[in-house]
């Protein structure tokens, strides 16, 4: 069975090229254009992976991504950060706290080949 | 008068010298005494006599020698006087004169003053002499004399009189003392002052002298016109608009420890300008070396400092160009991937997004290029006449009501009055909404308020009372905080929002320039934010046709 893969970002394009990447890599992909329905469907899809795109309106990155880590049904789901920012520094700052830090922080714009590298090793594939 | 002045040049050589005539007088006096006596007065013995004519040889010898004493007096100190001296009578004729006048005028006894002094044939104007023989007072001025070598003397003239018997003025005396070398030195000191108040009035620079209660005492001539400071003003008043000395004061440090400091500072003119300065304090030393004022001396580095925070900017503009871009190329090579992916699955839907994707982002350079172009110096404003802004604030929202369409952002128009036509460039205008609604887009969707279920964009155009348009742009997102609204036109480059290019509000000032008018916005965090650009209708007669 596929293992499956949620995708949160609120650019349209990152979602339909992500989705398409992973599908195409072997993957079942689902895709949430903001954190509030990323949340939700964390929780409902059950994914192996969320890549999380950390600027973004609504619920900001950094809050979906608390939320991810500290609610007990999505708190175990590795997740990849993917941020337009070159230094993860530069976005969490200390605002993280206890939180364990993300699996993985990619830097945009991506480079397919080593994106979906990454993932896979974050999944243990 | 004039003969006993000349003979007394001549001093009497003993009492009975000189003259015969008075060695027999005095002679012939004591005979003719101790005749008188023998033959009046048979009674008084001859040694009785013999005394009386000794007393009467002594006493008139002594008086005698005195009034000799004072006429060698006088023409002892008259030659020897440091002066050029001259005895005038009531005609202005000089009838005697000392060493020094002579060697500087020759002998000129029986001339006219005027004549000797000035070569002139008539008195002066303000001649002290005269004054003198009027008042019997002794009077001084400066005066101008040529000496026999025609070289213009400047002196110091003092007038007084002598008496005669009858405590008459019978004639003056006129001392003049040489001031010529003090004079030089005087012009000399005047053109040097006059020399450094021109430095001091015309250097590029500020200069102050404060005092130790950080008065102001003295200004140069720009300080004065950019501060209108007042001497005894305080200088943290003046250039800084204070209440109170700044904290770290570098006059104080200069009076403290008598040092010179340096160090940049911003100032505040008058008319509420600021101006960027490198201030250097000096002491100045009274003759004990210790610092009595400190001079402030400001280099203007404004322009220094505008052309640093360009190319800082520049720096930083560049960078984010170079990520937008980074990220444009992104969505193309995305967009490319998928519609390569629908077409090898043979996916027509997969193909169509793919290709969504592409035009989305071609725009997006296209769209970037365009602002970009606007921010340089290339391209041209094409300005139109009869142009309606309506039109355009019409174009704009049709345009972003598309982009929107499906998200809960409302756009909506706001118009005044029927439609008015002018002279704009209407791409510019076309180019400067957008970029308005576009930031004004990314505002609503970056509105981290969840209590807000909907947000409303109002593209407004009005004409204000002066016939000007007034172009608005209102949404009620997320607001600009206020840390960030000072910089607003200087951060331009966002890297977040898919609406904004980054140098969108660039482009805004710079065709808001073009049309001769101005940008500002008002912004309350987490309320919504205005941009307003006023056009003013004058300024568009002066555009210039291209």
């Amino acid at each position: 069975m596929a293992k499956k893969i949620l995708i949160i970002d609120d650019e349209k394009d990152m979602l339909v090229y992500l989705g398409t990447l992973f599908r195409k890599a072997g993957y079942e992909a689902e895709t949430a254009p903001n954190g509030e329905q990323g949340l939700a469907l964390a929780k409902s899809f059950g994914p192996d992976l969320i890549t999380l795109d950390v600027m973004m309106p609504k619920k900001s990155g950094l809050k979906a991504y608390t939320e991810l880590r500290t609610s007990p049904d999505t708190k175990a789901i590795p997740i990849i950060v993917l941020t337009g920012l070159s230094k993860q520094e530069d976005f969490f700052g200390d605002n993280l706290g206890d939180l364990p830090r993300p699996e993985a922080i990619v830097e945009k714009p991506i480079d397919r080949d080593d994106f979906l590298k990454k993932a896979r090793q974050v999944m243990g594939d | 008068m004039k003969d006993a002045l000349q003979n007394n040049r001549r001093p009497v050589a003993t009492i009975t010298g000189g003259r015969p005539a008075g060695r027999i007088a005095y002679f012939a006096g004591a005979v003719a005494l101790s005749v008188g006596l023998t033959v009046l007065a048979p009674h008084i013995p001859p040694l009785a006599i013999g005394l009386a004519v000794a007393a009467y040889l002594s006493v008139l010898a002594l008086v005698l020698f005195r009034t000799r004493r004072r006429i060698f007096t006088y023409a002892r100190w008259r030659d020897v006087m440091p002066c050029l001296l001259s005895v005038q009578d009531r005609d202005l004729r000089i009838i005697d004169t000392n060493d020094r006048f002579r060697s500087s005028f020759g002998n000129r006894e029986g001339e006219h003053c005027y004549r000797v002094y000035k070569n002139s044939e008539a008195p002066c104007p303000e001649c002290p002499v005269l004054r003198t023989f009027q008042d019997g007072q002794v009077h001084t001025s400066e005066e101008t004399v040529l000496d026999r070598a025609g070289e213009i003397e400047h002196v110091v003239v003092t007038s007084a009189p002598l008496l005669d018997d009858r405590g008459q003025v019978s004639a003056v005396v006129e001392m003049s003392t040489s001031i010529t070398d003090l004079k030089t030195l005087q012009d000399e000191l005047e053109q040097t002052h006059r020399d450094y108040k021109r430095l001091f009035d015309q250097v590029p620079c500020y200069i102050s002298v404060i005092n130790r209660d950080l008065q102001l005492v003295q200004s140069n001539a720009l300080y004065r016109r950019d501060f209108h400071a007042n001497g005894g003003s305080f200088c943290y008043e003046i250039c800084k608009q204070r209440k109170s000395p700044c904290p770290d004061c570098l006059v104080r440090e200069t009076f403290n420890d008598g040092l010179l400091h340096t160090r940049e500072e911003r100032l505040t003119t008058h008319d509420n300008r600021h101006v960027d300065v490198v201030v250097h304090t000096v002491p100045i030393r009274d003759a004990g070396g210790e610092t009595t004022a400190v001079v402030e001396m400001f280099t203007d580095i404004t322009e220094v400092k505008r052309l640093q925070k360009q190319l800082t900017l520049m720096g930083r503009a560049v960078t984010g160009m170079a990520h937008r871009i980074k990220n444009i190329l992104m969505g193309l090579e995305g967009g490319i991937f998928v519609v390569n992916t629908g077409m090898e699955e043979d996916d027509k839907a997969q193909v169509t997004e793919g290709w969504e994707m592409v035009e989305r982002n071609v725009n997006r350079v296209s769209t970037l290029v365009k602002d970009l172009l606007y921010c340089s110096k290339e391209r041209i404003p094409k300005f139109q006449d009869g142009v309606c802004p309506h039109d355009i604030l019409r174009d704009v929202h049709k345009l972003y009501s598309k982009r929107t369409a499906g998200e809960a952002i409302s756009l909506r128009i706001e118009v005044n009055g029927p439609p008015h036509r002018g002279r704009f460039d209407p791409e510019g205008i076309h180019s400067l909404l957008c970029n308005l609604v576009g930031n004004a887009i990314d505002g609503c969707r970056f509105d981290p308020d969840e209590n807000k279920t909907s947000h409303t964009i109002t593209l407004r155009c009005l004409q204000n009372e002066r016939g000007g348009t007034v172009l608005e742009v209102e949404d009620d997102g997320v607001g600009i905080p206020e840390e960030l609204s000072e910089k607003v036109f200087e951060d331009f480059f966002s890297t977040k929002g898919t609406e904004g290019t980054g140098v969108g509000l660039l482009v805004v000032q710079k065709v808001a320039q073009e049309h001769g008018g101005n940008v500002s916005f008002n912004s309350s965090p987490g309320k919504g934010t205005v941009f307003r650009v006023t056009i003013p209708v004058v300024a568009q007669d002066l555009i210039p046709t291209h």
